[in-house]
């Protein structure tokens, strides 16, 4: 089996570097039969890493202890759902995983551009093929994933006993979804800057792929925040680790770019701006992959380390001049087309928008790499963490809320005082109102009243205020005119404008995720105590009657379960139970906490030391709000659903004439959050 | 871009005195990075028996309740583990430079974003047509329906 898999690898890699010629001889000498020949190419190098990944994966699910990643991150003991995680627990199945998932996509690229973009595919395949080659380079001769033991082992080390955890199965795979996916637009854009076909032909081709690939980067980002609070060590929903920040950077400018394309959308502006984002957020995802896997800068995910990294960059610097060749040579037809119509005008507040999210990306990038440039100027090791992340980008974060709410405010193409004055009156007011409230109520409810807490509050008050206008002033109007319930109405709203209203549905997300993380920062309560069993303590407004410790061990692991009985103000809300666990392979301790969550707050409790006469120490904290956190985390994921989804169009002359004169307006067209 | 530095370097001194009042236990931990590496403050570090984080913790504890100030107890960190210790850069020296280059960035990308918007509203740099050629096309609309589209607009605005 291992024969067929390095066989598997080494037609892929030759088949992709066959695509990559064949496709850009095709294209130059306007080839069509070696343009044909790069695609079934692209096709071969599919099957092939079809094939590679289906070995590794049943030698994981067998236990073929004579291959060394199997023994490096399986056992005989290991549930089958992580033998089968294992494929992206190590370096070497991480990285087969991650060209599997790109020849997936990139199938369906080939299936949907089979008529289509007939002018660009060559460009697309040759780049896409390209990315494909350079990690199937590696596979093939730097970290072979069918390396062979010299004998075979009877028993595994098992995988990472912090990645045995359910949150392993689906938040490895989202994020290189998310990763992998702007492989696709970045390909179509290296294609429209090739081919010189600049309009928004590659734009409108890509729209759902840059969705798709912000969706799977937001969830893949959500996922690792959820399981990071899950688990003991790893900081709370978000550290800023180097590699949580590498996930974070290509959110950050997809977000951007995801603003800044409606603008060229409606005015063909700001080409180059965005061929630039699509270049820089790919470029992030390929320095993401780099900081995983070099060890250059220390990070709690240091199981994927390697010495990867020169050829990372060396690949990333090979990306970066040929994008910025191509953008230079293309410089004449990346200008403009149009013109603003007013400096005070939505279009305005976008660029806004674009540079507090890449400027936060920037300071994020900064703070990430500022400890290997310290070493290199003055020879000395320093830590940045997170109160200098935090420091940094709250204000800025805390700004591009407030953008969020101002940006519907002001009308597209221009905005005048009087406009202005009569949108920001109602909001306004309401953030105000909010925020008197939230000063008596903050705290009557937490004890002191934080400013961070106060200002988060009312400015998240005036976006939904904004949120709530958009889709109630859109569903009257609506109805007003072509004559519909006001449910209808909102109904076929939504349906005429899902990218729209999608986004809008996105916003309400990300309020609620601003008012988790800053209520739960800075309202968190901990406490430790040590009981005897039956024994109570007090935390916050909950009393914890200790039960005992009950021994739950297996031949995977064993296992140390605490009985917490939890009462409120009187009312029973049931038994949380943290444990304590020793796994057998690799000699490992680990911690599972138990948590009740609400939307009021969390209790989250850790067990921390037992005895032999199950005298037990806990770690006790209550989270305010957290799970709003999540809750948004939802809210965005529903938003981003509902602006792909295809759904069935609105029929109907009334609903065109209507749609048409709002698009007009610049209320109503698809362009709009 | 004068004002800008000024505001900058104001926004930190203003920080720099403030965390120069008397500390607490918490400030104190979070000012130190844990060695474990988790990659956490000693504060936030919740590996509950860490072989760094939990003694620092009750040093910090004891120093603090005889009298030593935060500072001095944060000077001997540094002074046994380096500057590693500290959970972000000092604001002095070369270390400034990871404080002020965002908020360089920053402003220098507001400066750019100005100059664009003011560029493409003024026409120059498009390929595009010059500003009076591109405000005079909705002339030919029929003055009763463009009547009634703004007083839609008015609706939809309102």
């Amino acid at each position: 089996m291992t024969t067929l898999g390095n066989l598997a690898l080494v037609l892929a890699l030759a088949a992709t570097a066959w695509a990559v010629g064949a496709s850009v001889y095709g294209a130059l000498r306007r080839r069509t039969d070696f343009v044909a020949s790069g695609e079934h190419a692209a096709w071969a190098a599919y099957g092939s890493v079809i094939t590679a990944t289906a070995v590794l994966v049943h030698a994981l699910v067998t236990h073929d202890f004579s291959i060394k990643y199997v023994v490096s991150y399986s056992s005989t003991t290991l549930p089958l759902r992580y033998r089968v995680a294992a494929l992206w627990g190590g370096m070497e199945g991480s990285l087969l995983f991650w060209v599997f998932i790109l020849t997936t996509l990139f199938a369906v690229v080939l299936v949907q551009n089979r008529r289509r973009n007939r002018e660009l595919m060559p460009w697309v395949t040759a780049t896409v093929m390209t990315v494909a080659c350079f990690f199937l380079a590696l596979l093939v001769f730097m970290t072979p994933p069918f390396a062979l033991l010299p004998f075979a082992a009877t028993e595994g080390s098992d995988l990472n006993p912090l990645l045995q955890n359910y949150w392993m199965s689906i938040h490895p795979p989202s994020l290189y979804l998310g990763y992998v996916s702007w492989t696709i637009p970045f390909g179509f854009a290296i294609a429209a800057l090739a081919t010189g076909s600049l309009d928004d032909l590659w734009i409108r081709t890509t729209r759902r792929w840059v969705l798709m690939a912000w969706f799977f980067l937001s969830l893949g980002n959500l996922f690792g925040a959820r399981w990071a609070y899950e688990v003991l060590g790893w900081g709370g929903y978000w550290a800023w680790d180097p590699v949580e920040n590498a996930a974070f950077m290509p959110w950050l400018t997809g977000t951007a770019y995801l603003h800044s394309v409606m603008i060229q959308e409606r005015k063909d502006m700001l080409k180059a701006w965005n061929m630039s984002l699509i270049i820089l957020t790919f470029s992030l995802t390929i320095f993401g992959t780099f900081l995983t896997r070099s060890g250059v800068i220390s990070s709690v995910h240091s199981f994927t380390q390697s010495g990867l990294g020169p050829f990372f960059m060396g690949f990333l610097a090979v990306v970066i001049a040929i994008s910025a060749t191509l953008v230079f040579m293309r410089r004449e037809q990346l200008r403009p087309a149009n013109q603003l119509d007013s400096v005070m005008s939505r279009e305005s507040a976008f660029l806004f928008n674009n540079l507090l999210l890449v400027g936060i990306a920037f300071a994020t990038f900064w703070g990430t790499i500022f400890p290997v440039i310290s070493e290199w100027v003055r020879g000395v090791k320093i830590t940045v963490g997170p109160p200098f992340f935090n420091q940094v980008n709250a204000p800025l974060g805390v700004a591009l809320l407030l953008l969020m709410g101002i940006g519907p405010l002001i009308a597209w193409r221009r905005a005048t005082l009087a406009n202005l004055r009569s949108a920001f009156l109602a909001p306004v007011l309401f953030s105000l109102a909010t925020g008197l409230v939230a000063a008596f109520v903050l705290p009557a409810v937490y004890g002191s009243l934080s400013l961070s807490a106060l200002v988060v509050v009312s400015i998240a008050a005036f976006v939904l205020h904004t949120i709530a206008a958009e889709f109630h002033s859109g569903a009257r109007a609506r109805g007003r005119m072509v004559g519909e319930s006001y449910a209808a109405a909102l109904l076929n709203l939504i349906r005429k404008n899902q990218r729209r209203y999608g986004g809008y549905v996105v916003h309400l997300g990300v309020v609620l995720i601003f008012i988790g993380i800053t209520m739960s920062s800075v309202y968190r309560v901990e406490e430790m105590h040590s009981v005897a069993p039956g024994q109570s303590f007090t935390v916050g407004r909950y009393q914890l009657a200790y039960r005992g410790i009950e021994d739950a061990s297996d031949r995977h692991m064993m296992r140390l379960v605490a009985s917490l009985a939890v009462t409120a103000d009187g009312d029973e809300l049931g038994e949380l139970r943290p444990e304590k666990r020793f796994y057998r392979r690799p000699e490992q301790p680990a911690t599972e906490v138990a948590f009740r969550s609400t939307l009021r707050e969390d209790l989250y409790v850790i067990l921390g030391a037992a005895d032999d006469e199950q005298n037990a120490t806990f770690q006790v904290y209550v989270n305010p709000m957290v799970s709003w956190l999540w809750l948004g985390g939802v809210i965005l994921v529903l938003g981003t659903g509902l602006a792909i989804m295809p759904w069935p169009r609105v029929s109907g002359a009334r609903v065109l004439d209507s749609t048409r004169a709002a698009a007009e307006s610049g209320k109503g067209s698809e362009t709009g959050a | 871009m004068r004002r800008a530095g000024v505001v900058m370097a104001l926004a930190i001194v203003v920080t720099t005195a403030a965390s120069a009042a008397a500390m607490t236990q918490s400030e104190v931990e979070s000012r130190l990075a844990c060695q474990c590496g988790c990659g956490l403050t000693v504060h936030t570090c919740d590996h509950l028996q860490c072989s760094f984080g939990v003694p620092v913790k009750d040093d910090i504890a004891a120093a603090l309740a005889a009298g030593e100030t935060g500072e001095a107890i944060i000077a001997r960190y540094v002074a046994e583990y380096g500057e590693k210790v500290l959970s972000a850069p000092t604001r002095e020296g070369f270390n400034l430079v990871a404080w002020l280059a965002p908020y360089m960035a920053l402003t220098f990308g507001a400066i750019l974003v100005l100059v664009a918007v003011r560029r493409m509203a003024s026409g120059r740099g498009s390929n595009g047509p010059p500003a009076g050629e591109h405000s005079a096309a909705p002339a030919a609309v029929d003055p009763a329906l463009r009547d009634r589209l703004r007083q839609e607009l008015e609706e939809l605005d309102r």
